[in-house]
């Protein structure tokens, strides 16, 4: 997948654990996600119990994968790891994975809506540490694409016709 | 003047003002609400020619935008391009079924929204009047030419219709064996045989179609026989359908464009 390695993943999966686990407090059914090293394979990483293969954008394109790494108060928000066309060949998001369809009159609506604001608030709290990071999000994607195309139209228009 | 007007309706702010700013690059005229409730409301005021669509927002969700506004005499004509991170083929089918013209999933790359945003809003008007999504051509003028636009092809199916991947992917395999063999063929043959193959994506089927030029009968049989080669889910039925179609229709001159070949597939 690009030039993803162990090592960039392990800093991804670090940077939302630190985050989504105050104080390091990893479930013991999450153990593994916390103790992965940057010299195993990607494969044994992409192998591990917890690791969904995605299907792919195109058929007959690579697919990406997404691990259940959860948060202290809810356990099945992921992490997800993408190919993308552009360079560095991958992009990693956060699914927080929290969209339950509920009639309107349900008790438990309020609850949901409080626990989906919180996840949100963890997803965009990990992308920015991503970024902080160098590590590639669909957001940093966007914004080095849209200044790219910036600086082109900038060089086209100050060309000598 | 613009290129069009694009409704984006997306629950995270800064992907949809990053999406506004692409937009602006591509001289789109955008605006962003946050949430599906407010997308309805803004698709009936506004007018947009095109909506990007989320499907998880917080009070109505995505599915229910686009069915509401395609059920509105009002809105129906809007072109929807629904953009999400859901990506099992439940979702595709879910979001054709309630009737959208594009399903992309996240993360997306700008060029492919600007893309499909042009096929929408650029072939509109024959959308509306042929029911036309969208038509994919084959030229077969070099084998290597001819692999990278089944590629597009796949992905223009992926992106327009809710057929399954192993079906796309079995439609791209047939095409590149078709290929294959009629390279060969020309290769060595002496007839200098031009052929377009066309694909037209509607709402709710799938039609594939040869044209030739100055087919003699001796090249028509070949054709023929190229594409009665093997059992593939595709040249099978063209096959078979080029003979019920030949036989109803015997061609009065052998010089005038023909319809050679006729496949259909409906989706639903």
């Amino acid at each position: 997948m690009g030039d993803l390695t162990a090592s960039l993943f392990v800093e991804a999966i670090r940077a939302f654990l630190g985050l989504a686990y105050s104080g390091g407090r990893v479930p013991e059914n999450r153990r593994q996600f916390a103790t992965l090293r940057e010299d195993q394979s990607l494969e044994s990483i992409f192998g591990m119990t917890g690791v969904e293969k995605l299907p792919p954008k195109v058929p007959g394109g690579p697919h990406g994968y997404s691990f259940r790494v959860g948060n202290a108060w809810y356990p099945h928000m992921k992490i997800t790891v993408q190919p993308y066309d552009f360079p560095p060949g991958f992009v990693f998001g956060v699914d927080t994975h929290d969209h339950f369809k509920l009639p309107a009159n349900s008790p438990e609506v309020e609850g949901v809506r409080e626990l989906q604001a919180k996840n949100l608030e963890l997803a965009r709290q990990v992308e920015d540490a991503w970024m902080t990071r160098g590590l590639p999000t669909l957001r940093g994607l966007l914004e080095r694409y849209i200044e790219h195309a910036r600086h082109s139209a900038g060089r086209r228009e100050g060309q000598a016709p | 003047m613009t290129a069009g007007r694009v409704l984006i309706v997306e629950d995270e702010p800064i992907i949809g003002e990053l999406l506004c700013e692409v937009l602006y690059l591509y001289e789109y005229e955008s605006r962003c609400v946050l949430s599906g409730a407010a997308g309805i409301v803004e698709a009936r005021n506004w007018a947009p020619d095109a909506i990007i669509l989320d499907l998880m927002l917080p009070d109505v969700d995505g599915y229910e935008v686009c069915r509401t506004l395609k059920n509105d005499p009002r809105t129906q004509g809007i072109a929807i391009l629904i953009l999400t991170g859901m990506l099992a083929h439940s979702d595709r089918v879910r979001g054709f079924r309630v009737g959208c013209d594009r399903f992309l999933t996240k993360p997306f790359q700008p060029d492919e929204v600007v893309r499909e945003l042009h096929s929408m809003i650029g072939d509109r008007q024959q959308t509306l009047l042929t029911g036309i999504r969208r038509s994919i051509f084959f030229d077969f003028i070099t084998p290597v030419d001819f692999a990278r636009q089944i590629r597009v092809y796949q992905g223009d199916l992926f992106r327009a219709t809710p057929l399954p991947t192993d079906t796309i992917e079995g439609f791209g395999k047939c095409l590149s064996a078709f290929g294959e063999r009629f390279f060969a063929w020309r290769g060595k043959s002496d007839v200098d045989l031009r052929i377009q193959l066309v694909c037209r994506i509607y709402r709710d089927r799938l039609e594939h179609a040869i044209h030739a030029d100055s087919l003699s009968k001796d090249a028509r049989n070949t054709l023929l026989e190229l594409l009665g080669e093997g059992d593939t889910p595709v040249a099978a039925p063209l096959a078979k359908v080029l003979s019920t179609h030949q036989a109803m229709h015997p061609p009065s001159h052998e010089t005038a464009p023909l319809i050679l070949a006729y496949h259909f597939a409906g989706f639903e």
